[in-house]
């Protein structure tokens, strides 16, 4: 295990930081998911945007609910949201990259130009429409930024499969009578799991954003469940009277998404 | 070649001093690979640098010319030029340092390397890239930029220098691409070149030919040259002092033809051995039983269609024309030429990767091939047992157990440790790789091998003992072996018969022995040199 934090004999200060950041946003969202100080949706009247105290460590909210354990709730929402998206993403995007890198021609060109109009429009709008149609929730947010999320995996996958496919190791594959397939995702597919973790981890980190954009302008996870971006969404009005109410996601989403990024520069100066 | 006395009269231009290169290593601690070496290059004066991969001369150039990895540690007394330390370690300041070598390199030293096509910027003209050493060094105008660079490519022997001048590096062949990187360092007139292996990717007509370009252009200059190869007949032709390396020290060392005639020490004697020569041994006992075809291979013409995009002209380039040959079972058939012969392109329609040609090809027996490059032929992914499992696994409906028995033995038979099936392809050595290539190859017991320069990509002495493994295992399994190769030598140590290629045509075939003594024609003989 301390090798995994070492390179050349130094420690690797990101590998580091990074593992601890997601560490301690993953405790918090995983105790979450089976226990938590208080009812996280429970309402107290008395207790409106109360400070952070002993009984209540980050304070309560304009509603009088516990903000730690609506934090530790949602980390759980927006995690599993993240999560979701970007297997959508990462599935669909190596099945496209795949196909289009490893045949080529002109299902590929046309594929690819039709990748490029998804990419071009900022991916927030198309998920407007997108629930627009199909209605806001939890489920539709999902999907809508799953199948977002598609291109920028296929074009990763792709450009890796369009260099490795002229490899001898492919040809002799098919010498062997390997078929495509199994040329594809068993011979392949390995070799370019270094770019594909690092487009993962960028790709997760994109996903969590994207959630707290949603759901902050009410169009994902609905009220009174939490997700990390609701609750910003809902402390903004408190936010001089209150700001714990904010400070509190905010962290959370800061340290998710800047542990999985140096984890993900972290592990790609060891591949080198 | 210079004598003795004449080279001592000269003055010293390069002088190292117990130079020490060493790099950490994962587990902790360093690798040396250059270990306390001292060595000195006079003015004029051509000095090789042989020795296997891994003996640290590559890493003795880069010192030199200050162009080292960041994680690399330098030590030592000093890398002095023209009396100059250009490499204090340490003791000097950095910025001074840097400074120096700023006003020295592409004026008064100068490097080409081994693959032409990646030390060339590959989206900038010649033009733009061969100005740039001007634009550094001089204060030349637009006009007499243009004379120099014209002057310079003529001078490395390349015709047509205007148009040159604005072509890409990916629109030059192999030979011209290490010609303009000549011309490129020869610009400012440099003092010292040095070049690694600036032949190795070559074949050997255009290999030939650069030697001699480099050797005349450091007479007339009177320029010293430090070359780097692991082919000892180039440093014999070009070299003034020959100095031996081996794990970072330096074994031996003296005038070319000292070396080369009398060697001292046993690893010299070992690597002159090594290098392949001779006819093939035991010719007469093989040819006997050969009288079934197992290629027959008729009118084969092969024309690329370059599709370039949905709006470009598709270009084509007729690749092979019109080949016909055939190959007996229990036989070695060698094909030869320079590198775009078509060659390799013939062998991939043999082997079924190419299915777009015209002609007839016959093949009675199931085809394996095993590529050039062991690095990129196996995939860097996977285990040596996956990779040696695969064709088992594909081919035939072997039990998991009998498949991993078959491994062993085939990893006993190609002199693979056993331990090997648990690591990975990273993790070997060239020659070991090459060897898992052949494993994987045969492990189906196939009749027929295809091997597309199989050892060209290999140190001399690892070269000598492919060659050996790949002829017992074709004794042993009365294998037929098509090799494709553009080392006449090796051809000739391996092959039965040969045939001769020449931009997509046959120039000729024959016996082996027949041919090299006796070449019908010119193009022939100029590839036997």
């Amino acid at each position: 295990m301390a090798g995994w934090f070492k390179k050349d004999g130094k420690w690797n200060v990101n590998r580091i930081i990074g593992f601890s950041l997601v560490v301690i946003a993953l405790v918090f969202s995983l105790v979450g998911c089976f226990y938590t100080p208080y009812d996280p949706n429970a309402m107290h009247g008395d207790l409106k945007n109360a400070e952070p105290s002993l009984s209540h460590w980050f304070g309560t909210d304009n509603f009088g609910r516990d903000v730690l354990s609506r934090v530790m709730k949602g980390a759980g929402t927006t995690f599993l949201v993240g999560l979701s998206v970007v297997s959508i993403g990462a599935v669909g995007g190596c099945l496209l990259g795949a196909f289009t890198g490893y045949f080529g021609g002109k299902a590929d060109l046309i594929l690819m130009r039709v990748n490029d109009a998804v990419a071009a429009i900022p991916s927030i709008l198309l998920a407007l429409v997108f629930v627009g149609i199909f209605g806001s929730g939890t489920l539709q947010l999902i999907a809508a930024l799953g199948i977002l999320f598609v291109p920028s995996f296929a074009r990763v996958v792709r450009s890796g499969f369009v260099v490795q496919k002229e490899l001898d190791y492919v040809k002799n594959a098919r010498l062997m009578g390997a078929g495509h397939l199994r040329i594809m995702f068993v011979h392949i597919l390995p070799n370019i799991r270094s770019s594909l973790f690092s487009a993962l981890a960028i790709g997760f980190n994109n996903a969590v954003l994207s959630e707290a954009a949603m759901s902050y302008l009410s169009l994902g996870v609905q009220p009174p469940d939490a997700s990390l971006g609701r609750m910003l969404s809902e402390a903004q009005p408190y936010f001089f009277r209150a700001p714990w109410n904010a400070l509190a996601p905010g962290f959370m989403i800061l340290f998710c998404v800047l542990g999985v990024g140096l984890l993900s520069i972290g592990g790609g100066e060891s591949h080198d | 070649m210079i004598d003795e006395t004449n080279a001592f009269a000269k003055t010293t231009l390069l002088r190292v001093e117990s130079l020490s290169v060493a790099f950490p290593k994962p587990a902790g601690g360093e690798k040396t690979v250059v270990n306390r070496i001292s060595f000195s290059v006079k003015e004029g004066e051509i000095l090789g640098i042989a020795g296997e991969s891994g003996s640290g001369k590559s890493m003795t150039a880069l010192a030199v010319m200050g162009l080292l990895p960041d994680n690399a540690r330098c030590s030592g007394e000093g890398i002095f030029f023209d009396g100059r330390n250009l490499c204090a370690f340490g003791t000097k300041a950095k910025k001074e340092e840097e400074k120096l070598r700023q006003e020295l390199s592409g004026k008064e030293m100068a490097m080409i390397f081994q693959e032409p096509l990646t030390s060339l910027n590959p989206v900038l003209t010649v033009g733009k890239q061969l100005e740039e050493p001007l634009l550094l060094h001089t204060k030349l105008t637009e006009e007499e930029r243009h004379k120099v660079m014209l002057s310079a490519l003529a001078q490395a022997e390349l015709k047509n220098g205007e148009q040159l001048l604005s072509a890409y590096p990916h629109q030059l062949s192999g030979g011209m691409r290490q010609r303009v990187m000549i011309a490129m360092a020869m610009i400012n007139k440099p003092r010292l070149l040095i070049a690694d292996e600036p032949t190795t990717a070559l074949d050997a007509v255009t290999e030939r030919e650069i030697v001699k370009l480099i050797r005349k252009l450091a007479k007339e200059n009177r320029m010293s040259v430090v070359f780097i190869s692991h082919d000892l007949a180039v440093l014999r032709e070009l070299c003034d002092r020959v100095m031996i390396m081996k794990d970072g020290q330096i074994v031996e060392e003296g005038p070319v033809e000292r070396i080369f005639e009398a060697p001292e020490r046993t690893y010299t004697k070992k690597l002159m051995k090594a290098a392949v020569k001779g006819p093939k041994e035991g010719t007469e006992e093989a040819t006997r039983s050969r009288e079934e075809n197992v290629i027959v291979a008729e009118n084969i013409c092969v024309t690329y269609k370059g599709t370039r995009g949905l709006f470009r002209k598709k270009e084509e380039k007729q690749a092979v024309k019109n080949v016909s040959f055939s190959v007996k079972r229990g036989e070695i058939f060698g094909i030869v030429g320079e590198s775009g012969c078509g060659k390799s392109t013939l062998l991939k329609a043999v082997s079924g990767l190419l299915s777009e040609y015209e002609g007839n090809i016959r093949c009675d027996s199931g085809v394996q091939m095993v590529f050039q490059d062991p690095y990129t032929s196996l995939n860097p992914a996977k285990k040596v047992g996956w990779i040696l499992e695969e064709p088992l696994r594909l081919k035939t409906t072997l039990s998991k157990e009998e498949r991993q028995a078959r491994v062993r033995e085939m990893l006993k038979e190609t002199e693979l440790p056993e331990d090997a099936a648990g690591r990975r392809v990273a993790e070997l050595s060239g020659g070991q790789r090459q060897r898992v290539a052949i494993a994987a190859a045969l492990i189906t017991k196939p009749e027929l091998v295809l091997l597309d320069e199989p050892v060209s990509a290999l140190d001399v002495t690892v070269q000598a003992q492919i060659l050996e493994l790949l002829l017992r295992l074709q004794r042993e399994h009365n294998l037929t072996y098509v090799f494709v190769s553009h080392d006449m030598a090796v051809v000739r140590k391996i092959c039965d018969r040969v045939m001769v290629m020449k931009d997509g045509c046959v120039v000729e075939c024959g016996e082996t022995e027949e041919l090299f003594l006796q070449p019908q024609q010119e193009y022939t003989k100029k590839l036997l040199g």
